[in-house]
């Protein structure tokens, strides 16, 4: 499954787009990111699924697009 | 249509034609912040003939700002940045009706200020700001257009008009609540010129295509532009009504503390009469009244008074890294705060002391 990621928190992941195992579902891909990257714990971001913000847990399609979005303030 | 050659390449546009100018010179857009996002944004608007644009900013134009605050040039530095755009517009086009507002939008005054305009474009660069707005144009009823930058990326959605379902969403939707970590802004992370000039130009061009009604605005939808490698990604946003509660009245948002839920998103620490005790024995920081000059009670530590109205222009020479501010009840103290973060970032421990004086003398 992958994962892009946008603004700060690619200092986290050091890159735009990572690979993970598939994940049942929002919750257990969240739980797992945590797990391999604590910094995240942190930070507020909104999470999309296949370009679609979503609000609770859901169950996630196989090779769903996750997209990790930060709020972003600069103006 | 007094000027017809100054729009003549834009009304030979046959989706925007005489009707989308008249549209565009019949409508009124405020845009909040004349900054990186607000400059660019002001420019092409007024150089499009929208009838009547309104500036909201309290700042004043300083040298850093030049780089990317495309409407100001090296002789503005100093001035109010409301006067200077306001100057500015008025000679790139005079038909267009220029309202100043050389104020920062609080709870007190924005719905006032809101209540006039069709649209209302976020160039603001903070988190209690772009909550407070988006709030106050729910309220009201009015479109958002929303816009902000990390880096070498930037964000734009519209907000508060009705999807082909008669959805209408929010700031909230995507972020609920302000984060509770420290989001950096272009003082502290840096911020190329062109991709502030991007961003803002992209807002503007949302507006025109609401005016007009051409093309695909981003309504319930937020686009992702990265700068470095030119890829854009739209995300579809939809309704969270169970993770937020907006004001539901005038009242309600009045009483709202916006500062107080972003004080920490924004770096600056509110701390009690306990708190300053502790400092005040520490010996090594500067403390700063900014209440006005014949405001009472005195307090009895040492400090220095610098009036939050004439503050931003007696800052320049405070080498103190920490700094407390003070007023009577812990407001204004916080707007100073907020100031010295703006202009000196993390280089500074910044505090602002909550519920003020009085709560001192308890």
């Amino acid at each position: 499954m992958n994962i892009k990621v946008f603004g700060q928190l690619t200092d986290i992941f050091k890159q735009e787009n990572i690979a993970v195992e598939n994940a049942v579902d929002v919750e257990e891909l969240k739980n797992h990111l945590i797990n391999s990257y604590p910094a995240l714990r942190e930070k507020a971001f909104a999470i999309a699924v296949n370009k679609k913000i979503i609000h609770k847990n859901i169950s996630l399609p196989e090779n769903a697009e996750i997209a990790l979005l930060p709020p972003f303030s600069g103006g | 249509m007094k000027d017809n050659e100054r729009y003549s390449r834009q009304v030979s546009l046959k989706e925007l034609g005489e009707t989308g100018q008249k549209k565009l010179a019949s409508a009124k857009i405020l845009i909040v912040g004349a900054g990186g996002l607000g400059c660019p944004a002001l420019l092409f608007l007024a150089a499009a003939g929208v009838g009547c644009i309104g500036i909201a900013d309290d700042d004043l134009v300083s040298l850093s700002n030049l780089q990317r605050q495309v409407l100001f040039s090296s002789k503005d530095v100093g001035k109010s940045k409301v006067f200077v755009a306001t100057e500015k517009i008025k000679e790139l086009n005079p038909y267009v009706k220029v309202i100043s507002h050389p104020e920062r939008l609080t709870t007190e005054n924005a719905l006032d200020v809101i209540k006039d305009y069709d649209i209302v474009i976020d160039g603001t660069d903070n988190f209690p700001s772009k909550y407070l707005i988006n709030d106050a144009c729910v309220l009201l009823g009015k479109t958002l257009i929303c816009g902000s930058v990390s880096k070498f990326e930037g964000q734009v959605a519209v907000f508060n008009v009705a999807d082909k379902k008669n959805v209408k969403c929010n700031y909230r939707d995507l972020f609920p609540q302000p984060p509770e970590e420290k989001i950096l802004n272009c003082a502290e992370e840096g911020v190329l010129g062109v991709t502030t000039g991007i961003i803002g130009t992209m807002q503007a061009n949302e507006a025109i295509k609401l005016l007009t009604g051409i093309g695909e605005p981003l309504i319930n939808q937020l686009l992702i532009f990265n700068s470095l490698n030119n890829h854009s990604y739209i995300l579809e946003i939809t309704e969270n009504n169970e993770s937020y509660q907006l004001p539901s009245n005038e009242s309600e948002f009045r009483q709202t503390d916006y500062d107080w839920v972003c004080a920490l998103a924004t770096g600056i620490e509110e701390i009690d009469a306990t708190q300053l005790r502790t400092i005040i024995e520490e010996n090594e920081t500067l403390f700063i009244d900014v209440r006005e000059v014949e405001e009472m009670p005195e307090v009895n530590f040492k400090h220095q008074r610098i009036p939050l109205s004439d503050f931003r222009n007696q800052i320049e020479n405070i080498s103190a890294d920490k700094i407390v501010c003070f007023c009577q009840t812990g407001k204004r103290s916080l707007d100073a705060a907020r100031i010295l973060f703006e202009k000196f970032g993390e280089t500074k421990k910044v505090y602002s002391l909550k519920n003020g004086v009085l709560s001192l003398h308890d």
